[in-house]
């Protein structure tokens, strides 16, 4: 039979392209641009109506012909559930700060490495990106810096604590950012800095789904510090040399020939650096299962080159989430997942050999014309890549067990426990291999063979294991209940951590030839073993509950009570509680039976306060550093004679009653959902005071006391912001749309800490911003003798016209130490970021767009950037032939000199920079196939995408990447 | 019955964590260090602990001290070209020495040696090296500041950390008085004692506080010129002299090489692969370099300075000093000392040549000397090995014998009207090993005269042992000798016929700064900002 009709909106609007099937044959059409439809269906089948932003609908075609359908808006976002501490909430009981992103979003462009796929879509995420070596990631912290040091978040998966470069991204189903003390409170004495916690995927009940996700791909360097050619270095250097009063090293006719490319120059970059270089990334997984089984499996690979040879990273990685239905009451889960890294690298780090390539003299061959390796004396970039080797393995494994039994007798109570261990090996084989130059006269006589690097000019192996074992242990009751209109919900839990790791090193020089890179190979002569073990733990409880009442006015205190073994006897426990409420004001009847307010579909306000804790600064890493006891630790050897003697050292002085810091943090927020969900919005304002912050009194203790100081519990910072986001999606016809907007501005204060007691008030960071930059006011550059002559004695004086002349700020008539101030209070870490994507879908077509911007960034242009041939020789950034002369006084650099120069080195806002940017972070456009091509091919879905990352930037700086 | 069984398994979990398995899961101890009552519980730990402080003792320096005097500069310029040139400050100061962790750990170990289960004896030995360091950190602080903050306990965070400087003669009376009490409580020798070869012994402090003695009394650290300091110095000095512990090694140029010999008075050990430095790395011409060279060229002034064999200065009449073959016939020093063009030097037993337009090691040339000279002074010209700052293992002679001699002249013939034979004697003796014939001195000198002459014999006898610079500061004599002047360098044609021609220049480096307000160091800055109580040095 036919069936016809037309498919509208609530507002009686026709909607084109939905689509109309019959689910389990291949029968379909779509609504034309009337929203109309025709189909032929055998009798009593079923019709799905469907279309993106829109609840599908399901109607048993009885008798009828004519079926006309309203679709209404796909409200998802009210049923949305978000994953919080220890447990999942919807989204619109939420009474904390809390942003979420699906795994599914994260992944639609390809990410490498997860930190890096979290840039520019979260308020309160503040993530810069890393060096953009294989495998690094963004280092990430949320809403700005409130404490000295580490301000990196805490990062839980899966209810474990651990590195998100450990997990496939492909794997992840969505992502929590808790940001306000009521939603981290539940992490006690690790919450100050925020937690993101990530919820790998886990199967569902039908048919096996097998889901492939892959990319193939190259990557470009976003921008690369441009040096001098070889004409620009010589007639540069003869300034330098001239300028310190030593003879010049280029005739005029050199110049000349160098200008007109009579002599060979060396490419060192084009040399060395690939224009793009591959990476791919595969991703296999399966999902599904039946009532009682539920399994999801995924096999994921990747594999990413650096920019040179011989640089690369690779993962291969397997999860393993099965859930079992024991029974009504009993549901057991085994979540496995086990991966590999190679950190694969030459002998050279990579920032060395990037050094080095800046560094590298142009007039220099790489090779002689015999093909031996040119003598540089200084650096070989070329051969430093190819030479050695340092290649990093790490093996990771972490197996949970966990179990949910619902109490049979008390409905709502459920009983959850979970034990997990996590191992961590990792081998790391360093071997380093001299380059051996051969030094020639011109006439390509052997002078000498030079040995370069190594050690010492000598092969050497530095091989290092390392293990990290943990065990974390919980349990926990949950109590979860309705009594009409009263919503309940408690948690109570124990939590117990424990690691222990052991590190094993040993060294060996002299082998005998390059491919001999076993120790049993190395000399006698020189070698070297160590080793050492620590451990840590941590035991805690937590309690959290929550009431809803009409589901209008919500409530919610937890608190955390953790102990450390980082802390002395008295100071172990520390107690973290929060509170929070919210009132959902779009569920009144003031505003629900309000006519003109009805684009309102939901409203909500709510506030949190509360206590959480850092420990990270009483911690080296992972180490925990005992900071309240005097200890000792070994140090170099001493000679007796012909003996070598070993010698330990006191350590850091210990501090009897160091404890966590804590932060208390204050939140309001207020988020909706209006015109049926066209747009959504959510802004959060926060105070957060940081006490106790865990600092050395280095500013203000006398290095007469002799002492390494120990972190203390004294400072406080300050620290208020904003953010918010903005969602649009609407439809036009079969076009689909999103806006998203989100914006972050943070501002610290400091309150107390600790002041060097003879300095000027001007200088104090009381009262200040944190970080920012001192430095001395320059005033451009001295452009006569007689002005140097004239001006107050700076320093010991001796300077020269083209050099940095500078203020006397304290009035006293010199320019010396005593005149530096305050020259930025903005640094290198962006007191406001945002991000804005933006996308849909057209027919087949889907696009998605992701820029991301900062601002109140300042650099401080440093080592090349700031001075001429550092270290006597090195190459200089092009930006700096805009040096004085005489003839060039305006200029952006003083006169060139070779490396440091006492006066002009300095640091001063000669060398600030705004290093603000918007970026296009990321587009990604997809093609769908249609069902006919896909069915053939025996698959649900396939999607083919082109994307790319970080593809322009718009920024001042010019000079290197603004994120570098 | 099933599920009973499973149900159970989370109560026993739970009763685990909150209850029996809670003793003692918090309280653990570091693995990875040893606390510190076990320290001092063990003798064989407070060993270990004091060999720690022997690392603290200052040993080669690198290019600093050498080159920012009259005896050398540095190609690298860097930090000596600073200082050569008056840029250096209260917080950039290359020559900042402020030891205080250092004597942290002296104080933490005398703070608790007494109460420890040591031998008596040991525990004077171990005691009597402490204070031996320590003093030694405060000399070498009060030789740079003058008086300085004198601390002898392990302050806590909450004493009064504000400390205030102490005078220069209560800052040389504290020291003097640790050394004094060092004396005491080191034995004569170690006899077989393997671990203590080198350690500070008896007259090894006493040695030292001779040297002590002498900068007090000198001029810079002296300005009331109280002779009984001269007088103190010389018995001292004389006393080491006396004892016959000491004497010179036969051979000037093997001093650094014949380890452990009978001139080293007190040094810092090195030996491969233990210990090691880039002595003869640094040394090297660029031919023969492997990551470092050139550390030192020395200055025509330097080598001018060097009598002929025949015990005459270059420009006095009779001294047979030829312009045009100038390194011939010079005291035997001058060989052990320098490489000038043309010197054979190194395993390949090649001679080196420096001359303009040299390949490789021509004057000026990259990574060449700048003066036409390099150093051979303390070198091991059989070493392969040398690589960068490592390769070699010549112990650092702080204090050899020489010193104590030339200490004892000094001090003798400024407490007398003239100089007595005893003078006269000492400096003969170090004339004598050097190889100068003849090697007496002129009867009859007067004060003034021999004053010059043992001046001259420090300059030549201990160049490139960073002892110049401190004497042309106690001297005074840094503004007359160095500010405001050019040194200068050989250059060195080659002539067709093969004979050179020698033309003298002003060295690149220069004019030298080295105004009045720097014979004092400016305490550093951060100290001067956290310390209300620290007052700067005059004009800083």
């Amino acid at each position: 039979m036919t069936v016809s009709g037309t498919v509208v909106d609530i507002n009686g609007e026709a909607i084109p392209g939905v689509t109309v099937s019959v689910p389990g044959t291949t029968i379909g059409t779509a609504t034309d641009l009337d929203g109309k439809y025709a189909l032929e269906v055998p009798e009593g089948s079923t019709l799905v109506f469907s279309f993106i932003g829109f609840e599908s609908q399901q109607i048993t075609v009885g008798d009828q012909s004519v079926i006309d359908i309203t679709l209404s808006e796909d409200m998802a976002s009210l049923d949305e559930v978000v994953v919080v501490g220890y447990g999942t909430q919807k989204k619109i009981n939420l009474t904390g700060s809390v942003a979420s992103v699906d795994g599914e979003e994260i992944t639609k462009a390809p990410v490498t490495n997860l930190s890096n796929g979290l840039v520019g879509r979260l308020p309160g995420l503040i993530a810069v990106s890393g060096n953009g070596k294989p495998g690094a990631g963004s280092s990430i912290s949320i809403r700005g810096a409130s404490t000295f040091g580490d301000n990196g978040a805490l990062i839980v998966v899966d209810g474990i604590v651990r590195g998100l470069e450990q997990i496939d991204p492909n794997e992840i189903e969505s992502i929590s950012i808790l940001k306000d003390a009521s939603a981290t409170a539940v992490y006690g004495s690790r919450a100050a800095n925020g937690v993101i916690l990530v919820t790998t995927k886990r199967g569902s009940s039908g048919k096996p789904t097998f889901n492939y996700n892959g990319f193939a791909g190259v990557q470009q360097p976003t921008r690369y510090p441009r040096v001098m050619n070889g004409y620009e270095y010589a007639a540069t250097k003869n300034q330098a040399v001239q300028n310190m009063g030593k003879p010049l090293l280029y005739t005029d006719e050199m110049l000349d020939d160098l200008r007109n490319g009579r002599i060979p120059e060396t490419d060192w970059y084009g040399l060395t650096l690939k224009d793009q270089s591959f990476q791919t990334q595969q991703n296999l997984s399966v999902n599904g299962g039946s009532e009682a089984i539920k399994y999801y499996l995924s096999l994921g690979y990747l594999d990413q080159d650096g920019m040179y040879d011989r640089i690369n990273f690779q993962r291969y990685s397997i999860r393993s989430n099965v859930d079992a239905k024991i029974n009504d009451n009993l549901t057991i889960s085994g979540d496995f997942d086990a991966s590999t890294q190679n950190n694969n690298g030459s002998a050279y780090s990579a920032e060395a050999i990037f050094d080095d390539i800046v560094a590298a003299y142009p007039m220099d061959l790489a090779y002689n014309p015999d093909g031996t390796i040119f003598y540089t004396r200084e650096q070989h970039p070329i051969e430093e890549i190819k030479t050695g080797y340092n290649r990093l393995k790490t093996n990771i494994l972490q197996a949970t067990l966990s179990l949910k039994q619902n109490i049979p007798f008390v409905e709502g109570l459920s009983l959850f426990g979970r034990a997990s261990f996590g191992k961590e090996y990792s081998n790391n084989k360093h071997y380093n291999v001299p380059i051996f130059m051969n030094r020639q006269d011109s006439e390509g006589n052997t002078l000498e063979i030079y040995p370069y690097g190594g050690w010492n000019g000598k092969t050497a192996l530095n091989q290092r294991f390392d293990e990290y074992n943990t065990t974390t242990l919980n349990a926990s009751l949950n109590y979860e209940k309705t009594f009409g209109s009263h919503e309940l919900n408690g948690l109570l839990l124990f939590e117990q951590f424990d690691a222990q790791a052991n590190n094993f090193y040993a060294f060996r020089t002299n082998f005998p030839a390059e491919g001999l890179d076993e120790f049993f190979y190395g000399g006698e002569s020189q070698k070297d073993a160590n080793g050492g073990s620590f451990n840590d733990g941590r035991r805690s409880a937590v309690v959290r509950f929550n009431y809803g009442y009409k589901q209008r006015y919500l409530f919610e205190a937890s608190f955390r009570r953790d102990g450390s073994v980082a802390f002395p006897e008295t100071k172990k426990y520390g107690l973290f509680p929060a509170v929070s409420a919210g009132w959902r004001i779009g569920e009144e009847a003031f505003i629900k039976n309000n006519t003109s307010l009805h684009f309102i579909d939901d409203l909500k306000l709510r506030a949190s306060y509360g206590v959480v804790g850092n420990d990270r600064n009483v911690y080296n890493g992972r180490i925990p550093t005992f900071q309240f006891l005097q200890v000792f630790n070994p140090s170099g050897t001493i000679v007796s004679g012909s003996e070598g003697l070993s010698s330990i050292t006191p350590g850091i002085l210990p501090n009897p009653d160091v404890t966590w810091e804590t932060a208390a943090i204050s939140d309001v927020g207020l988020e909706g959902l209006l015109w049926n969900g066209k747009l959504q919005f959510e802004v959060d304002v926060f105070y957060k005071r940081t006490s106790n912050i865990l600092l050395e009194r280095i500013r203000s203790i006398p290095a007469t006391l002799g002492a390494q100081l120990p972190a203390e519990n004294y400072a406080k910072v300050d620290n208020k912001g904003i953010e918010f986001s903005l969602t649009h999606k609407n439809h036009i016809n079969e076009l689909n749309y999103f806006f998203k907007i989100n914006g972050s501005f943070s501002k610290s204060k400091v309150i107390t800490l600790d002041e060097p007691a003879n300095i000027p008030d001007y200088l104090l960071q009381t009262g200040r911003p944190l970080g920012f930059i001192t430095g001395y006011k320059a005033l451009g550059f001295f452009q006569t003798e007689e002005e140097v002559d004239t001006y107050y004695p700076q320093f010991n004086g001796g300077q020269q016209p083209g050099d940095v002349k500078y203020a006397d700020i304290n009035g006293d008539q010199r320019v010396d130490a005593n005149d530096l101030t305050i020259i930025s209070i903005d640094n290198s870490t962006p007191k406001i970021i945002g991000g804005l994507s933006f996308g849909g879908s057209f027919k087949r077509f889907d696009l998605a767009v992701l820029f991301q911007g900062a601002t109140k960034v300042n650099r401080l242009l440093d080592g090349m950037a700031r001075n001429f041939f550092v270290g006597g020789s090195r190459n200089t950034y092009v930006d700096l032939l805009d040096y004085w002369t005489p003839e060039n006084t305006n200029s952006l650099y003083p006169r060139p000199w070779e490396g440091y120069h006492p006066n002009n080195s300095m640091t001063s806002d000669l060398y600030l920079r705004d290093a603000s940017y918007i970026r296009l972070k990321s587009v990604d456009l997809g093609y769908t196939f249609s069902d006919r091509v896909v069915e053939r091919l025996q698959i649900e879905n396939l999607r083919v995408y082109f994307s790319g990352s970080n593809l322009f930037v718009i920024d001042k700086l010019n000079m290197f990447d603004p994120e570098m | 019955m099933i599920k009973f069984n499973i149900n159970i398994i989370p109560l026993v979990l739970v009763v685990c964590i909150t209850a029996s398995c809670s003793e003692g899961f918090l309280d653990r101890e570091a693995t990875n260090a040893i606390p510190e009552e076990e320290v001092f519980e063990d003798p064989a730990l407070m060993q270990l602990f004091v060999n720690n402080l022997y690392l603290d003792v200052p040993a080669f320096d690198h290019h600093l001290y050498d080159n920012i005097t009259d005896e050398s500069r540095s190609y690298w310029g860097g930090a000596p070209q600073n200082v050569v040139e008056g840029q250096w400050f209260a917080d950039n100061n290359p020559m900042e020495y402020w030891a205080y962790a250092a004597i942290r750990k002296t104080n933490m170990f005398l703070n608790k040696i007494d109460g420890a289960p040591v031998d008596e004896n040991r525990k004077n030995v171990l005691k009597g090296q402490v204070k031996f360091l320590r003093a030694m950190h405060y000399f070498n602080m009060i030789k740079r500041y003058g008086g300085v903050p004198i601390i002898t306990e392990p302050q806590e965070l909450s004493d009064d950390l504000f400390v205030k400087r102490q005078t220069v003669d209560e800052s040389f009376e504290f020291v003097v008085k640790e050394l004094e009490e060092a004396a005491e409580l080191l034995p004569e020798s170690y006899g077989d004692q393997s671990i203590d070869v080198g350690k500070a012994n008896k007259y090894s402090a006493k040695a030292f506080l001779g040297r002590v003695y002498l900068f007090w009394a000198s001029p810079l650290y002296n300005p009331g010129e109280d002779n009984s300091r001269w007088e103190k110095a010389a018995a001292i000095n004389h006393e080491i002299v006396e004892s016959g512990i000491y004497s010179l090694h036969d051979n000037f140029r093997n001093i650094m090489l014949d380890k452990n010999n009978e001139e080293e008075v007190f040094g810092v050990q090195f030996m491969k692969p233990f210990r090691e430095h880039g002595w003869d790395s640094w040394a090297m011409p660029d031919s023969r370099s492997k990551q470092d060279a050139v550390r030192r060229s020395p200055l025509q002034e330097f080598v001018d300075a060097f009598e002929m064999e025949n015990g005459k200065a270059i420009n006095e009449p009779g001294s047979g000093y030829d312009p045009a073959n100038p390194y011939v016939n010079r005291d035997p020093r001058f060989d052990a000392t320098l490489i000038v063009n043309g010197s054979t030097f190194g395993f390949q037993g090649l001679p080196v040549y420096l001359h303009v337009d040299s390949p490789i090691d021509g004057i000026n040339t990259p990574y060449a000397t700048i003066t036409g000279y390099l150093i051979r002074k303390g070198t091991d010209e059989s070493n392969k090995d040398y690589y960068g700052g490592t390769g070699s293992d010549q112990n650092w002679i702080e204090l050899r014998f020489a010193e104590v001699l030339l200490n004892y002249v000094e001090a003798k013939n400024e407490e007398l009207a003239a100089p007595d034979q005893s003078v006269y004697s000492a400096v003969e003796r170090i004339r004598e090993r050097a190889g100068l014939n003849p090697y007496q001195l002129p009867q009859g000198l007067s004060k003034e005269e021999m004053r010059e002459r043992i001046r001259h014999e420090r300059y030549i006898e201990l160049a490139f042992e960073q002892k110049r610079y401190w004497d042309l500061r106690r001297w005074k004599v840094a503004v007359e000798k160095l500010d405001g002047k050019y040194f200068h360098a050989m250059h060195i044609t080659e002539n067709e016929d093969g004979s050179y021609t020698y033309e003298l220049k002003p060295v690149i480096q220069g004019p030298y700064v080295f105004q009045e307000k720097m014979y004092l160091m400016p305490i550093p800055q951060r100290e001067i900002e956290k310390n209300p109580n620290l007052e700067q040095n005059p004009e800083w």
